[in-house]
């Protein structure tokens, strides 16, 4: 390989390395300062499980719940299939994933959300529903210094059993790209 | 080498006053290896060295970042998140300018671990949800083009096992983030593996029998010893068996055609991992159990193919070197278990029979091929193997304690014996 070659290659590789880490960071600038915002609630955790070294793991409600496909002839979708799901404000005020989309919706916020598997069909009532699955929202971490981890770690276990507690994150939503901004638990916002 | 050159200059007096050799072709040897030392440039030792410190100044950096994390503002951890990464990237371009393996080796490998540190120093700043696969998929293929412009295998090395942590980690998730499919993940991690092998190649050619392609073959064949099971999803996992079987076969075939030099068993880790799972699975072939739980698959017999092919042509190439024993024996061992998965059902009792005749064989080729080497080790294989499985079927017998008691010593006393023997063989044949 000759030099000039070398050293080209070499800046191209460099280029790559420093664009990635840089190319996320700068999306998720940009939906933190243009996206709206949105709150999702929380879902009861299995108090054992929600934290995993530094941060908290986060389960939501609207994951429990299988959202039906915006096209009715869609029977089944693969596990882990990226698709596109248009977000509604319930009257609670949280946010809730109405319809599941194969292209991005054009107008109205969305989220890239990853299918997890196709809704069973368990009582004799679901069987003229139309085919839902359930999801996986892209953002299910919570980092925080490991000084005040554990801490969380039971505020948030606590918080998360409890039903009618107010705890829920907000995020950000630009052109499907999520921006987790906080998690709070009863009303306070744990800042990282 | 640097042993071996040691032990050359100390005798080369000896060879002069015994007349062996006159002054001047012992200066001119003398000469010869010393500019030969000075072309070699730094031992093994140095280079390790090297990427364990390279490694470890880096880990030390993220740790003391991680640590005081929390004292600082966003932009001064975006900041900080990208300056290991810069660090390396000018320490890779010094030694891309300047030349030199020792620093290449090291600013390799801290450049490499820099660019895992920054993304997912900058993944924790802005919270992000976390998908390992892609990470550790992102991190390997940014990282590999270091492998060849600053000609470093630890960044092979690293490259290798960033392969079998992505496989792993998408297995447990299903997938790689972006609308994976299960059926593209043995591709996918093959073609991972392969990205690396020109590097090993060129080195392979360079010098077959140097430390350096040594721990590579290493890595690599755990690499994909390890990856295979979780690269192969459920109704095919019962045909590892069959590719661990191949694979085994070529492995200890391909190490003895082409790195033969190597001083032990250690300096060959083809022979030395592909004899390791020939005698295994040798030995569980001779298992009735075993037989019930392999199935044959279609769409997965492409590696067992692949892999039996390249075995026989091997084979084929020793037999006309004048292997006439074991490369026949190696050769057989997928055939023969393809042949045996047919019949467990229908005749379990010939197929265990023919498994113990094949285990018996094999012990007899290794030892044969050992006397024929003056290899003592590979003799000694032989035995083991012999030796293992006189004491499985001991063990699997309803026989009393006092028999199989009796049978563990003939078998230890005759291992004893057959050591005694090997070694004098071996010293007559030498």
């Amino acid at each position: 390989m000759n030099t000039r070659l070398r050293y080209g290659l070499f800046a191209l590789a460099c280029l790559a390395q420093i664009a990635v880490p840089a190319s996320l960071m700068l999306k998720h600038e940009q939906t933190r300062t243009d996206g709206s915002l949105w709150k999702f609630q929380t879902a009861p955790v299995d108090p054992a499980d929600p934290f995993r070294g530094r941060y908290v793991r986060l389960s939501f409600a609207a994951e429990r719940e299988a959202v039906p496909m915006a096209d009715t002839g869609l029977l089944y979708i693969a596990y882990d299939t990226r698709m596109y799901a248009e977000l509604e404000a319930g009257a609670d005020g949280y946010a809730r994933l109405v319809r599941l989309h194969q292209q991005r919706p054009t107008n109205g916020d969305y989220l890239d959300v990853f299918v997890r598997q196709m809704r069973f069909v368990e009582k004799k009532e679901d069987e003229g529903l139309p085919p839902a699955a359930h999801v996986h929202l892209p953002f299910d971490r919570y980092y925080l210094p490991e000084a005040r981890a554990p801490q969380v770690e039971r505020e948030y276990a606590d918080a998360a059993r409890d039903a009618q507690a107010n705890t829920y994150v907000t995020v950000r939503v630009r052109n499907g790209h999520a921006a987790l901004i906080d998690l709070v638990l009863d009303g306070r916002a744990v800042s990282p | 080498m640097h042993k071996e050159v040691t032990w050359l200059l100390g005798e080369l007096k000896g060879l002069v006053s015994g007349g062996v050799l006159d002054e001047s072709s012992a200066e001119r040897l003398r000469v010869h290896y010393a500019q030969a030392a000075a072309a070699q440039g730094p031992g093994w030792g140095m280079i390790l060295l090297s990427i364990a410190g390279a490694a470890l100044v880096g880990l030390g950096v993220i740790l003391i970042f991680a640590h005081n994390w929390e004292n600082w503002t966003p932009g001064v951890r975006v900041a900080l998140s990208f300056a290991p990464l810069l660090l390396g990237q000018l320490a890779a371009f010094y030694t891309l300018k300047n030349g030199g393996r020792l620093w290449q080796e090291g600013a390799g490998m801290f450049t490499a671990l820099a660019i895992g540190a920054s993304i997912a120093l900058i993944a924790q700043t802005y919270q992000f949800g976390g998908d390992l696969p892609q990470f550790l998929l992102v991190w390997t293929l940014l990282a590999l083009p270091l492998i060849y412009l600053l000609d470093s295998s630890a960044v092979a090395a690293l490259c290798w096992l960033g392969a079998l942590g992505w496989v792993w980690a998408s297995q447990s998730q299903g997938g790689w983030g972006d609308s994976a499919q299960t059926p593209l993940r043995l591709p996918a991690f093959l073609s991972l593996l392969c990205l690396p092998l020109p590097h090993l190649l060129r080195h392979i050619r360079r010098d077959r029998l140097s430390a350096r392609v040594a721990w590579m073959l290493r890595v690599a064949l755990v690499a994909l010893a390890l990856g295979l099971p979780a690269a192969t999803s459920y109704p095919h996992s019962e045909s590892l068996w069959f590719v661990y079987a191949s694979l085994a076969a070529a492995a200890v075939l391909a190490g003895r055609l082409y790195f033969s030099g190597a001083r032990r068993l250690w300096g060959n880790p083809l022979e030395a991992a592909g004899l390791f799972g020939v005698f295994v699975i040798a030995l569980l072939a001779t298992y009735d159990e075993i037989w019930r739980h392999v199935r044959l698959s279609s769409s997965f017999d492409v590696l067992p193919f692949a892999f039996g092919s390249a075995a026989l042509a091997l084979a084929w190439k020793s037999l006309r070197q004048g292997d006439r024993f074991l490369a026949p024996v190696l050769a057989a061992l997928t055939p023969l278990l393809y042949l045996f998965s047919e019949l467990a059902y229908s005749q379990p009792a010939m197929v265990s029979g023919f498994a113990h005749l094949y285990a018996l064989a094999l012990a007899a080729a290794l030892i044969r091929s050992g006397l024929q080497q003056a290899r003592l080790g590979l003799a000694n294989q032989g035995v083991a193997l012999l030796a293992a499985l006189v004491l499985m079927r001991f063990f699997d017998s309803d026989l009393s304690y006092i028999v199989r008691g009796v049978g563990f010593i003939v078998t230890g006393v005759g291992f004893f014996v057959a050591i005694v023997w090997l070694r004098r063989r071996v010293k007559v044949g030498a």
